[in-house]
């Protein structure tokens, strides 16, 4: 035998897999690390990252069984050998526990608006009820798994955590207490879940039921502001409290913050509540070496990092830290940068629309709409020409941002390609170009001009940004978290200048023009009332308890808490709550079905 | 190697079939890579391939290529190999005799072929470029083009690491007979 043969042999040996199911294991931790990352960075929310992380923590545990691995992940886990797990049962538990959760924490922020005087007694009733049924289904869910051999820790009864939750909500508790005696309750389902997640034999499925524990410790109250500005109340008092609660949280932060010795107080404040996984980051962002003049400027820092948009954090953060005398650097380049790009993105919207007529004419088919004006249309090379102009201007006044403004240009560059494509009919040698191909083609034009104003637009005064109607152009959830941080710069610029409501009137009635096309507030408001909640509902919340006080406390300015949030902010709050709830439920649904 | 053929890294349509065509087919290849490279638990080879795919997965997901992810992953796992040393050298650990695949010990495994034993010993006793050229040479059959592709270097250096590592492992033969 050669030396290469030997070799070869050798080292097959170390190639060889004696369990043929590992490969699947392993192919399954690898999708549940990359959706882990995969989430991680579309989101940027640390708590699912950290649920999915888990995901692969555990689920490593099911590949690879040796007593280190063992005694590294059983440190406070239930010591749970794999027996093999009904997956309906499982599955079971799973759901329970994702309606315990989602009971607790609307049980919970009906506490909070009874606390914040906007409560309904029986309303608590009924969530009570709510839970305890919820609690009733966990409990057979858990029981038909514990038959069935898997070892689930029982130290601490849910309804004994549950009682002590409830006592906590009769007064003299610190909210974030409440909060986090509510969060206790989920701890055990939660172990529960995981210990079942270790007793499968099948990843797939522990990987789901850690997915879904981290989707219920989301749900559950843990971060409490996090479920005010996530999670949908059951009706209007719960999603007006939430705010409240939030704003509270943000007041209390803001009074212990006097400097970096200070900071520790806040941590203290927020331990325990979970808020702090969510705040603290959006606070130290604010905190950098500026000082927070308003707590709904964090507020609206903390809904804008939730949002995932750090560029409209950023610009809360640079707007509460900018002296009024001191324009910010470049302020002129940005807002005649975002002028011209509103400007182009206006014509290729008008091109769009003329291209389009033009290839349904080639195609034998009438223009819809009639005429759509010309194509090329002439005034677009124009704009185009300017805005280029304003770019680098923008660009020789500013270290930022170029790389928004590369992508635009590169696609701007595009734009006689595309006509080419329009003018000719044929997008190759043999090829055809179909109407939703240019649409598209257009369309990313118009997104990345969209960028380009979002980084511009961080350069500006808040109200500049709303007169440019910024918020009507960007995507949905990106405009939300714009509302906020704008109404936060009016209320900022309204307090450092002392200009009251009519700043933010203004800028209001600028967002409702954007947002409704008109500035007839109570049409707006008409068109609010077609779906919950009715305006009149919210109005009359935020005039009353805590919100009200919270206004006049600030000086009769506010005498309107309309003035303090806006009915549209509320309403695009509970949208954005709705969206993400149906991402998670989406999200479980797709989980737990998958297999 | 594994049972996916090349056939269906051909029919893979969107990248994630891609790299898992390509994971079925070579995760045992490249486990024998990670624990000659790494000559430590199985364990820590099962996570250097799981890391060396999953930033694979992350990579053609994020480019849309559908194309054979074989020589990417490979020189993923050599480069995570080569952190790994680096992390443990900093730490002090000693490192241990290789386990055998799925936990077992090595020597349950290579007791009837002491001498196959004491080879693998003397490749993971190599200075660490030659035993990655043995490595891809003789455990995933590579060319020395392929090889030096994956380490980045010529392949006349892979020629000529891969002359003293099978010089030294001659004379280690030698010993054994």
């Amino acid at each position: 035998m050669t030396i290469d043969d030997e070799l070869h042999a050798a080292l097959s040996t170390l190639a060889a897999v004696h369990d043929p199911d590992a490969t699947d294991r392993a192919w399954a931790l690898v999708c549940a690390e990359a959706d882990a990352r995969r989430h991680a960075r579309r989101r940027g929310r640390l708590l699912l990252a950290a649920a999915c992380l888990a995901v692969a923590a555990v689920v490593a545990g099911t590949l690879v069984v040796t007593a280190d691995d063992e005694a590294r992940l059983s440190t406070d886990e239930v010591d749970q050998p794999a027996v093999g797990v009904d997956p309906a049962a499982a599955r079971a538990l799973a759901q329970a526990t994702v309606s315990l959760s989602g009971s607790l924490a609307d049980e919970w922020l009906t506490t909070t608006a009874i606390g914040a005087g906007v409560g309904d007694a029986g309303q608590l009733e009924d969530r009570r009820a709510a839970t305890d049924a919820a609690l009733a289904d966990w409990e057979a869910a858990s029981t038909a798994l514990a038959t069935a051999g898997v070892a689930l820790d029982d130290d601490v009864p849910v309804d004994e955590a549950l009682a002590v939750a409830r006592s906590s909500t009769d007064g003299g508790t610190a909210p974030a207490e409440v909060g986090a005696s509510y969060a206790a309750v989920v701890d055990r389902p939660a172990r529960a879940l995981v210990a079942t997640a270790r007793a499968s034999d099948d990843p797939r499925l522990a990987a789901e039921l850690l997915v879904v524990d981290g989707l219920a410790g989301r749900l559950s109250g843990r971060a409490a502001v996090a479920a005010a500005l996530l999670v949908p109340g059951p009706d209007q008092p719960a999603r007006a409290a939430a705010a409240v609660a939030a704003s509270d949280l943000a007041q209390e932060v803001f009074d212990a913050y006097a400097g970096p010795a200070q900071k520790q107080r806040w941590r203290d404040a927020l331990a325990g509540s979970g808020a702090d996984m969510v705040l603290m980051p959006a606070l130290d962002d604010v905190a950098l070496g500026l000082a927070p003049t308003d707590p709904s400027t964090i507020v609206a820092a903390t809904a804008a990092g939730l949002a995932g948009e750090r560029q409209v954090a950023d610009a809360v953060a640079a707007e509460v830290g900018r002296s009024p005398e001191a324009p910010p650097e470049g302020e002129a380049a940005a807002a005649e940068l975002v002028r011209h790009t509103l400007d182009v993105q206006r014509l290729v919207d008008e091109e769009r629309a003329a291209a389009l007529a033009d290839l349904g004419a080639q195609a034998g088919a009438a223009p819809p709409g009639g005429a759509t004006g010309p194509f090329p249309n002439p005034e677009l090379s124009a704009a185009v020409d300017a805005w280029r102009q304003a770019a680098d201007a923008f660009v020789a006044s500013s270290d930022d941002d170029r790389d928004a403004l590369a992508r635009a240009g590169a696609r701007i560059e595009g734009l006689a390609t595309l006509r080419q494509v329009v003018t000719d009919g044929r997008l190759g040698p043999t090829t055809e170009p179909s109407v939703a191909d240019v649409a598209r083609m257009y369309d990313a034009i118009d997104q990345d001009l969209s960028q380009v104003v979002l980084a511009a637009a961080t350069h500006l005064d808040g109200a500049a940004v709303v007169d440019a109607g910024l918020v009507a152009l960007l995507p949905h959830e990106r405009a939300v978290a714009a509302e906020l941080a704008l109404l936060a710069i009016d209320e900022a610029g309204a307090v450092r200048q002392g200009t009251g409501a009519a700043h933010a009137r203004a800028g209001r009635a600028a967002l409702l023009v954007a947002r409704f096309g008109t500035p007839d507030q109570r049409a707006a408001r008409e068109r609010f009332d077609a779906g919950p909640p009715s305006t009149d509902e919210v109005v009359a919340i935020l005039t009353t308890g805590e919100a009200r006080r919270q206004a006049e406390a600030r000086g009769g300015a506010r005498g309107d808490a309309g003035d303090l949030v806006d009915p549209a902010t509320l309403w695009q709050w509970s949208s954005q709550r709705r969206a993400a709830l149906a991402e998670l439920s989406t999200a479980l649904a797709s989980t737990l079905d998958a297999r | 190697m594994g049972s996916t053929s090349a056939t269906d890294l051909l029919a893979a349509t969107d990248p994630a079939a891609a790299v898992e065509a390509c994971f079925r087919r070579d995760r045992a290849a490249l486990l024998g890579l990670a624990r000659v490279l790494g000559g430590t638990r199985p364990d820590d080879a099962e996570e250097v391939v799981q890391e060396a795919t999953v930033r694979t997965l992350v990579a053609w997901e994020r480019s849309g290529r559908t194309d054979d992810p074989g020589p990417y992953l490979r020189t993923a796992v050599v480069n995570l190999r080569r952190d790994g040393w680096r992390r443990r050298a900093r730490r002090g650990t000693t490192e241990r005799l290789a386990d055998g695949p799925d936990g077992t010990d090595l020597a349950d495994d290579l007791e009837a072929d002491e001498r196959r034993r004491r080879l693998v010993d003397a490749v993971r006793a190599l200075p660490e470029r030659q035993r990655e050229v043995v490595a891809l040479r003789y455990l995933l059959e590579c060319s020395t083009g392929e090889a030096a592709s994956t380490l980045g270097i010529a392949e006349g250096t892979v020629k000529a690491h891969l002359h003293r590592a099978l010089d030294s492992l001659g004379i280690a033969l030698e010993d054994l007979r």
